[in-house]
């Protein structure tokens, strides 16, 4: 597993320590909101010339896909470089939301 | 005392009271113009001039003599010198009030003589009494009646206290007076023991004005009057006995002890002294509780036909007359005359003693007329009759009414119906009952005091204990509001809380100011005041917007527990976020620490605040909702929504909001409407459950479009009720109920108008409702954080006097921030930000984010909206019934508001003078649109999101 996979994956393990620091919160919350107003179908590079900040992101990212719905909304690219809003049809969201998000996780690569 | 002298002091010369009986007279002031006392006067003949200590009223075409400010006061309002006086006094805040820094005593100390002994007190009395201390005794009152009570001045009071002597003198401003009081020893009259009553009236303390020397004499049982009673009623015997053997015939007959007319209990020393002036025998209680036993009252049946009491007419004073008028059916009781109270003493108080009303009314003719009107409790009267030479019983229904109202029963004045209201009242508790219920009171009271069977069969028989006798019962005005602009009262089984912004005050029975409460609004619990559950601070920022903050302090309320966790807004942040990968022990530690905290540590200052507001709204909200005054500057409806919202714009529900709207009709008579039928307001009959007594109308789980605007009349003025098959009528606003509404929907409109309207409630998500369409780890629900249901049967009487404090509080609060003109509105930001998305809706918005994007053709320039509106209505696909030109404009706003690189929407600086963007195309002028993209560019520490526009695989 690579860096920006292990990132996204297991944010779980990064985000309290990640909350303490200062500036985290109001650089997440950005993210956050960026993502939420995506368009449909629109592409976002998940890179940052901090690789500080690039953890941020990845991490961000990776709570954001776990929120609510979002991981019906969003899919991340093959080397986890790139993160898109999809234009899922309501009757496949339907479909998927009576799989379990833990049993999804495991075909993520 | 008041003279007239202070009366024009305070009246500038008493000018003011000339003017406001004659206003007329203004411009008569200080020349020589006239005019007219009465306007249907043929001449102006009166006319103002100033004397030496005041200014008077001279009509030439009258007495032509010069009239004071106080004789036109007693012409006009036909009363005494005495009444006018009062009646100024009380109009113009002169008082006599008692000061410490005058009415003192002299005290002086000195070393103790060997002859005093320690622990000793002795004092010297004076002669006489002068003329300005029996006026401190009452008005009529001179030395022969202070001489037959045996009162003395104290000239000075000694006692002795670790070797020093302190004398303590009478002054002039200062009068100690000593009653001799005797206690006879058993059957000899002779053998008696003396102990004094230290009286100090102008002592401004009013618990140190009595006291007793020497210590330990006094008896427990002790009616003071009772010795001089007796004393008369002997000489009175002695003189008779005398005349009836002075009577030729009788020589051989035995003399016949004949007991004296009557005699008066009283209610204080000055009161005692006031009937004495008037030729009568006093006697009185050492304190106003003492409960005098039957065998006392049979002592002074011994030496008077008739017993009379007078009691205070204040709350106390009535309540222990009424107590001894129906222990003892034969007292007969004196009701002071209730016109008393309106004037006031020197003291600024309502008066309410015998000693104000020989104050004001000194005649002996003005006490004979109170005691014509005098009644004894007992409604039964024996008599023998000649004819069937038996004892017969009648009922004396004046005496029958007295005793009903002795005990509660009136009837209800009542202009809406025709028919006769019976009422009981007990303390401020009014319950409308029937006849008959009077009827079985009776009965049962015969029973209770074992009365004969002559008087039993009297009551059941007799037409004046029937319904048309009972119709005359006595006519009571009661006064139902429980409000007033700054203050509610709540009215609960055993006591009453009145509650302002400054505090809560327990009252106990009848409430001071006749305001009474029907039974099924009595709230029914035992409280007792508790200490403040929180407190709060209200301070301004920089730019002047008010900064609200809150501390909880302890507390054990489950309601206020749970209206902290629906304030929780943060809570998954505090609870599972912060928790992820560590310590599971270590979060349930600390979600148990913190399982009902507003400010947990793991928030930032900013959540915390955020939370903060969003329970000071609540409680403002509980408050305001509870203050049953409607204010037309303050009518509100409460609004209750979720703080998360989904993406449809519905939310999940679940959140607890119906609790708080249900917990209402504990307090106050509500009506329930479901919102789910969108056409509610269709239905002509809405509101057929309402009437001038509803408090409150919920409007619960309303649906997405159920038109909140049709209820703005009903919340902003009066409302009509139209029942089914009867007329329809009309709820004034002030009567009128206020009104809540809960919804899993965001509002459809935030616009000034709304908001002018609506009191918005934000919940958290705290409680909530595990579902496949969201991502919570679990259920919860209020049960589930206290382990039982609230406000429910299984709820214990400390529970709800916990809840009911903290419900006073919060009115208490909202007092407060009323009267500093405060309206706390949560946070609304993530509501709003929700709003617009559910403005657009998903279709709109895929548009929108193509037709404005950021670098595209149609942003930083004038477009038609037409123009516009057509090409979505071409990407859309729907119909232009379905969205119409106003549906889209409010989609673009909202669009304008959320997209992120969107600054404004129309500048204002380009809108012409009716605030719309007009601009001639070709031969017609159109309406435009502007948005404005954002020209800054983020900062350093700022996320720059870094566009990908090549859609390409793999994903």
């Amino acid at each position: 597993m690579n860096y920006r996979s292990e990132m996204i994956k297991n944010y779980r393990k990064y985000l309290p320590d990640l909350m303490e620091m200062p500036g985290f919160y109001e650089y997440a919350i950005q993210v956050y909101n960026y993502l939420e107003m995506m368009e449909p179908r629109k592409i976002l590079n998940l890179q940052a010339e901090d690789p500080e900040k690039l953890k941020w992101l990845l991490v961000t990212v990776g709570a954001f896909i776990m929120s609510g719905e979002h991981w019906m909304d969003y899919e991340i690219n093959d080397d986890w470089t790139k993160i898109r809003q999809t234009d899922m049809p309501e009757e496949f969201k339907v479909i998927i939301r009576r799989w379990k998000v833990e049993e999804i996780i495991e075909y993520i690569p | 005392m008041i003279k007239p002298e202070d009366i024009y002091l305070a009246s500038n010369h008493g000018l003011d009271i000339i003017l406001s009986y004659y206003p007329q007279a203004e411009n008569c002031v200080d020349n020589r113009k006239h005019f007219k006392r009465r306007p249907d006067e043929d001449d102006a003949s009166a006319c103002l001039k100033r004397y030496d200590d005041c200014y008077k009223v001279t009509d030439f075409g009258d007495t032509a003599t010069a009239m004071s400010p106080l004789d036109i006061c007693m012409y006009e309002e036909n009363i005494r010198f005495p009444e006018a006086i009062a009646l100024l006094a009380s109009r113009y805040n002169v008082t006599d009030e008692l000061k410490r820094s005058v009415n003192k005593p002299d005290i002086r100390k000195r070393p103790a003589t060997a002859d005093e002994k320690e622990g000793a007190r002795f004092f010297e009395l004076c002669d006489t009494f002068t003329a300005d201390q029996l006026r401190v005794l009452g008005p009529r009152v001179t030395q022969e009646h202070v001489d037959s009570l045996h009162w003395n001045v104290a000239k000075s009071i000694s006692y002795v206290k670790n070797r020093e002597v302190t004398v303590k003198s009478t002054t002039s401003t200062y009068p100690i007076f000593m009653r001799e009081c005797i206690v006879e020893g058993g059957s000899d009259p002779e053998k008696v023991v003396k102990f004094y009553k230290i009286y100090e009236p102008l002592n401004p303390d009013k618990q140190w004005r009595f006291s007793y020397t020497p210590e330990g004499v006094k008896p427990k049982q002790y009616i003071n009057g009772l010795y001089e009673l007796k004393a008369a009623y002997r000489a009175f015997n002695q003189a008779e006995e005398k005349q009836f053997f002075n009577a030729p015939g009788n020589k051989d007959k035995a003399y016949k002890e004949q007991k004296l007319k009557e005699a008066f209990i009283c209610s204080g020393e000055r009161d005692s002294l006031c009937v004495r002036a008037l030729g009568y025998y006093p006697l009185w209680f050492n304190s106003e509780t003492y409960k005098v036993s039957p065998e006392e009252i049979r002592e002074i049946y011994k030496y008077v036909d008739r017993l009379y009491n007078i009691p205070d007419i204040d709350n106390t004073g009535r309540a222990k007359g009424k107590e001894l008028a129906l222990r003892f059916l034969d007292i007969h009781t004196v009701w002071l005359p209730s016109w008393l109270s309106h004037f006031r003493d020197n003291r600024g108080k309502p008066r309410k003693d015998f000693r104000d009303f020989v104050e004001l009314r000194s005649k002996n003719e003005d006490f004979r007329n109170l005691l014509e009107l005098a009644m004894p409790a007992r409604f039964w009267v024996k008599s023998w009759s000649e004819r069937s030479k038996k004892e017969t019983f009648d009922i004396d229904t004046s005496c029958l009414h007295n005793f009903l109202t002795l005990n509660g029963f009136y009837t209800l004045k009542d202009e809406n119906t025709e028919n006769v209201k019976y009422i009981h009242i007990d303390g401020c508790i009014v319950e409308q009952i029937k006849a008959k219920d009077i009827s079985a009171f009776l009965k049962r009271f015969a029973f209770e005091r074992y009365l004969s069977r002559d008087i039993r069969n009297l009551i059941l028989n007799s037409q004046r204990t029937g319904e048309s006798s009972l119709s005359q019962l006595d006519e009571i005005n009661l006064d139902f509001t429980n409000y007033t602009a700054d203050s509610q009262f709540l009215f609960f089984s055993q006591s009453t809380w009145e509650i302002t912004k400054d505090g809560i005050t327990a009252h106990q029975g009848q409430l001071t100011d006749g305001r009474s409460v029907w039974d099924n609004k009595v709230i029914p619990h035992k409280v007792s005041l508790l200490p403040d559950m929180f407190t709060y601070n209200v301070s301004q920022n920089a730019e002047g917007a008010d900064l609200f903050d809150i501390t909880v302090n302890e507390h054990k309320s489950c309601f206020f527990k749970y209206l902290i966790n629906t304030s929780r807004v943060h809570w998954r942040k505090e609870l599972e976020y912060g928790w992820e990968n560590k310590g599971v022990d270590e979060a349930e530690k600390y979600r148990i620490a913190h399982r009902f905290d507003i400010a947990g540590p793991m928030l930032s200052p900013g959540e915390i605040q955020e939370q903060k507001l969003n329970l000071l709204n609540k409680i403002y909200a509980i408050g305001y909702n509870l203050h049953r005054y409607k204010s037309p500057s303050r009518a509100w409806a409460i609004y209750a929504m979720d703080n998360k919202i989904g993406e449809d714009g519905e939310c999940n529900g679940r959140s607890g909001k119906s609790f708080l709207f249900k917990s209402f009709s504990k307090f106050m008579r509500s009506v329930n409407l479901s919102g789910r039928n969108p056409k509610l307001m269709d239905n002509p009959h809405v509101f057929d459950q309402i009437d001038q007594h509803t408090d409150f109308v919920l409007v619960d789980d309303c649906d997405r479009y159920l038109p909140i605007g049709l209820f703005y009349d009903s919340i902003t003025s009066g409302m009509t009720v139209n029942p089914k098959n009867n007329k329809s009528f009309f709820i004034e606003f002030e009567n009128s109920p206020k009104f809540g509404f809960t919804t899993n929907y965001v509002p459809r409109d935030f616009d000034p108008s709304t908001n002018a309207r609506i009191l918005y409630l934000v919940f958290s998500d705290y409680y909530h409702e595990k579902a496949a369409e969201n991502d919570y780890l679990e259920s919860r629900s209020i049960r589930d954080d206290f382990g039982r249901n609230l406000m429910t049967n299984d709820y214990s009487e400390e529970d709800w006097n916990w809840d009911l404090n903290f419900f006073s509080q919060c009115l208490k609060f909202y007092l407060d921030m009323a009267d500093k003109g405060i309206k706390i509105q949560p946070p609304m930001d993530n509501i709003i930000k929700r709003k617009y998305k559910a403005d657009m809706g998903a279709n709109f918005e895929d548009w929108a984010y193509m037709y404005f994007a950021q670098e595209g053709e149609h942003v930083n320039k004038e477009i038609a909206r037409a123009d516009a509106y057509d090409n979505f209505l071409e990407f859309s696909k729907v119909s232009k019934s379905l969205w119409t030109m106003q549906r889209f404009t409010k989609a673009l706003k909202g669009f304008a508001n959320l997209c992120p690189y969107i600054v404004d929407y129309n500048p204002a600086s380009m809108l012409n003078s009716t605030g719309r963007l007009l601009r001639k195309v070709g031969d017609t002028t159109k309406e435009m649109i502007y948005l404005q993209t954002a020209a800054k560019e983020l900062g350093p520490d700022d996320f720059k999101p870094q566009e990908d526009n090549k859609d390409e695989l793999p994903f």
